[in-house]
């Protein structure tokens, strides 16, 4: 495998551990303005309180890596993106100014409906990005010669609404191991809800690919109809676990339905991920052609694939910390 | 002027300038008070006094809110080098963006992870377990600056490699990533957060003995802040000295723009310094300057006829402006004697016993000068930021990149757009923190705290 092969793999995984985890927590968000029980919100923003700035920081993280390991990537998409690019930022802004001064301020309620909506947002953000660098981006000579709003089309509205039922689902998946009583057994039912929503979603993504011819590339048949069968397998596992999740929260377990989300997840990078390598930017911009010189990424690979071990140790502390159930935010101290 | 309202490059500066000013205000006292953190929490650790557990925890309040602001308004800093500055990005990304990535993984990350155990972790953590979470917080955004400051001072100087077919190739990567630069200017930023924290922690304290809330407790922390500041403000003023020293020697254009000074000295004759001055550039002339003979050579070369490089001696397209840097920089300096001036004035007063729970409500002018000095020292941050990143004008890396060529093809439409955003999004951010921070103050240090049973045994 080239060293810029197995950047490519690291940035996956980033993305699954970014995705996964600031998933839930922004799944949490959207699960806030379901409910008007304001004690119900107290405790569903105080289960994330502690996790959510580490979360999101693996975003600052996949940037920077991005940044350093892919350069072009980084410095021909984001410009492409401009829009959404700026419209993520904005909505990250909301949704942490909510939360973090729902936890100050006396009227919570406003705080609370900025931190749910700037949750929407930024998922939908998500979508329209993830969904934009997807469907193909028209490069000529490293220049980007699409247009301006080419991350606004059917396929990355698609997207942005599978996104936003998996982290609902994942959100009440966490929401079922940091909670009990009512709260509880009402997560439980947010996430068979959105766990079949997202199972939906995913079928009418696959249609969709099915049907339009252009998006072979990205369930390994470029140009053709069809799945490859390693995507199928993939998928395949995707939905067991998926099942595995309902089974979960049917037998009222508390830990295995987050544990099932993100195998469940892994799955699914998995496919898409194995289909598109070595392509990074769909259709035609391969890892190796967007990589940095081979010399910096055995420097970076030597320095961060060093460090991965130990940030994710001190990050799964900090979890066992703050395991168990979450008291209301005022007892936490 | 309408020119320049329509131009997207003009405009991502614009943008970049506002954010990054924004921003950087917020962990400038963050990077301090992590330090204070460490110190109240080790002084709490050693003497088991309840007045340090307090204290602690009174900062760090202070401190989460202004962490909050800091990571709300820093993430779209980092993106903006791919969204406006795409082919800068795309031509150094290899080694710039490898940095923000240390900086991501090493340092933010360290910080994100142990903040939530420094805040709320007191039931949940043993004493020294506690301590490391506030050592790892106060480390990891230390380590956050020297990052942030080695992907700076390399736009500053850029060394270790050359641009190879639109590539930054990296020949020597140590030099790279210490670049000239990187010592000093590391050092005067890292003093700057350290000053600016002891004057707002020293201004906080003043007003609220001046309004008589809890004298004891906030004279503590006066007198903390005073004690190092004593130390850290001529220290400052040292550093920033050879800092122009150096700057004179990498980046002499720059010089030469913050000084106003157009003509380089003859041999033998020492060239002096403008005290005050307003640049024409058609005119390659000073419309007014006030002069003191020799200063110019002595300050930037410590010796009365020194050769100073003058701006004719740049081509017109390589030169910088110059009113910005030329006032930005007065009032940097302003700033940073005017807080030695208080220094001594406290310490005076101190000695003369002004600071006892008695007197000290009574000291008006004293402790208002320092809540002027905290103002300043936020003030002295940007006016010295301004002077750097305007000084390094038209060069996005000194010599390397011009700030045209590293921008990305956006259209001044997209740029306003986002800029419009940003100042929006800011404003309110900024007033909420305002109100937040009012709330804090007013509510002052709880003085009935106690440590959780395990801490609390010796």
């Amino acid at each position: 495998m080239d060293i810029a092969d197995v950047w490519y793999w690291i940035m996956a995984f980033l993305l699954w551990l970014y995705v996964f985890t600031d998933g839930f927590d922004l799944g949490v968000g959207i699960l806030c303005l379901h409910t008007d029980d304001e004690t119900w919100r107290d405790r569903m923003t105080a289960s994330i309180d502690s996790v959510w700035h580490a979360n999101q920081t693996w975003l600052v993280m996949l940037g920077g890596v991005l940044f350093g390991a892919f350069p072009l990537v980084y410095g021909t998409v984001l410009a492409a993106l401009y829009l959404p690019a700026g419209f993520l930022l904005f909505a990250l802004m909301a949704r942490g100014i909510g939360l973090e001064y729902r936890a100050e301020a006396d009227g919570k309620r406003p705080w609370t409906k900025l931190f749910g909506w700037g949750s929407v947002a930024v998922t939908l953000a998500h979508g329209f990005l993830l969904g934009g660098i997807l469907q193909g981006m028209a490069f000529a000579d490293g220049r980007f010669v699409g247009g301006r709003f080419d991350w606004f089309s059917p396929f990355t509205i698609l997207v942005g609404v599978t996104l936003l039922c998996l982290y609902a689902m994942i959100g009440a998946a966490w929401l079922v191991l940091k909670t009990d009583g009512e709260l509880q057994n009402q997560a439980r039912l947010w996430g068979i809800r959105y766990g079949s929503a997202t199972v939906a979603m995913l079928v009418l993504v696959l249609g969709y690919i099915a049907l339009d011819g252009r998006l072979g590339f990205l369930v390994g048949r470029p140009g053709q109809a069809g799945f490859a069968p390693s995507f199928i397998l993939a998928m395949v596992a995707a939905v067991l676990c998926a099942a595995l999740y309902f089974r979960a929260l049917g037998k009222g377990w508390e830990r295995r339905p987050l544990l099932y989300c993100a195998v469940m997840l892994a799955f699914v990078f998995a496919a898409f991920g194995g289909s598109l390598s070595p392509v990074i930017v769909p259709p035609g911009i391969t890892a190796a052609m967007a990589a940095a010189p081979a010399p910096m990424l055995r420097i970076m690979l030597a320095v961060i694939g060093g460090l991965m071990p130990v940030l994710l140790f001190y990050n799964a502390y900090q979890y066992r910390v703050f395991s168990g159930k979450t008291a209301p935010h005022d007892e936490v101290q | 002027m309408v020119d320049f309202l329509t131009d997207p490059v003009f405009l991502s500066r614009v943008q970049f300038a506002l954010t990054t000013a924004f921003h950087i205000t917020f962990p400038t006292l963050t990077i301090g008070l992590a330090l204070f953190l460490v110190v109240l929490e080790w002084l709490w650790l050693r003497t088991h006094d309840l007045v340090y557990y307090r204290q602690f925890r009174f900062w760090a309040g202070l401190f989460a809110v202004n962490f909050a602001v800091g990571v709300v308004s820093g993430i779209p800093l980092e993106f903006q080098f791919g969204t406006n500055w795409g082919p800068f990005s795309a031509t150094v990304g290899n080694f710039f963006g490898q940095i923000l990535g240390f900086e991501g993984t090493m340092a933010f990350m360290l910080e994100s992870a142990f903040l939530y155990i420094m805040l709320f972790g007191w039931k949940r953590v043993g004493p020294k377990m506690h301590f490391f979470s506030t050592i790892m917080v106060a480390f990891g955004s230390s380590l956050s600056a020297f990052w942030i400051l080695v992907a700076n001072s390399w736009m500053q100087t850029p060394s270790g490699g050359h641009i190879e077919n639109g590539v930054f190739v990296v020949t020597d990567y140590l030099a790279a990533v210490f670049s000239p630069d990187l010592p000093l200017a590391f050092s005067h930023m890292y003093l700057a957060c350290v000053e600016l924290t002891l004057f707002v922690i020293g201004a906080v304290s003043g007003v609220s003995i001046l309004l008589r809330r809890n004298v004891p407790f906030y004279l503590t922390s006066f007198k903390l802040a005073a004690a190092a500041a004593v130390v850290i403000a001529p220290l400052q003023a040292f550093v920033g000295d050879s800092n122009g020293q150096e700057i004179g020697r990498l980046q002499p254009a720059k010089v030469a723009a913050i000084e106003a000074h157009w003509d380089t000295n003859k041999p033998g004759a020492g060239a002096p310094w403008n005290m005050l001055a307003w640049p024409d550039p058609e005119a390659e002339d000073n419309v007014f300057q006030i002069q003191i003979p020799f200063a110019l050579s002595l300050l930037i070369t410590h010796s009365p006829t020194g050769v100073v490089p003058g701006l004719k001696d740049f081509p017109k397209k390589d030169r910088p402006p110059i009113v910005l840097p030329f006032y930005a920089f007065r009032l940097m300096v302003g700033v940073g004697f005017a807080m030695i001036a208080v220094m001594a004035w406290t310490l005076w007063a101190w000695r003369r016993g002004a600071l006892t729970p008695e007197r000290a409500p009574g000291q008006g002018k004293l402790f208002y000068a320092w809540a002027l000095m905290a103002g300043g020292a936020y003030l002295a941050v940007l006016m010295g930021w301004i002077t750097r990143e305007v000084g390094r004008q038209p060069w996005l890396a000194y010599g390397l990149i011009r700030t045209g060529e590293g921008h990305s093809p956006l259209g001044a439409g997209e740029v306003w757009l986002s800029l419009a955003g940003f100042i929006t999004a800011y404003a309110v951010l900024f007033s909420l923190f305002l109100f937040f921070m009012a709330k804090l103050l007013r509510k002052g240090p709880d003085m009935d705290a106690l440590p959780p049973a395990a801490h609390a045994a010796k």
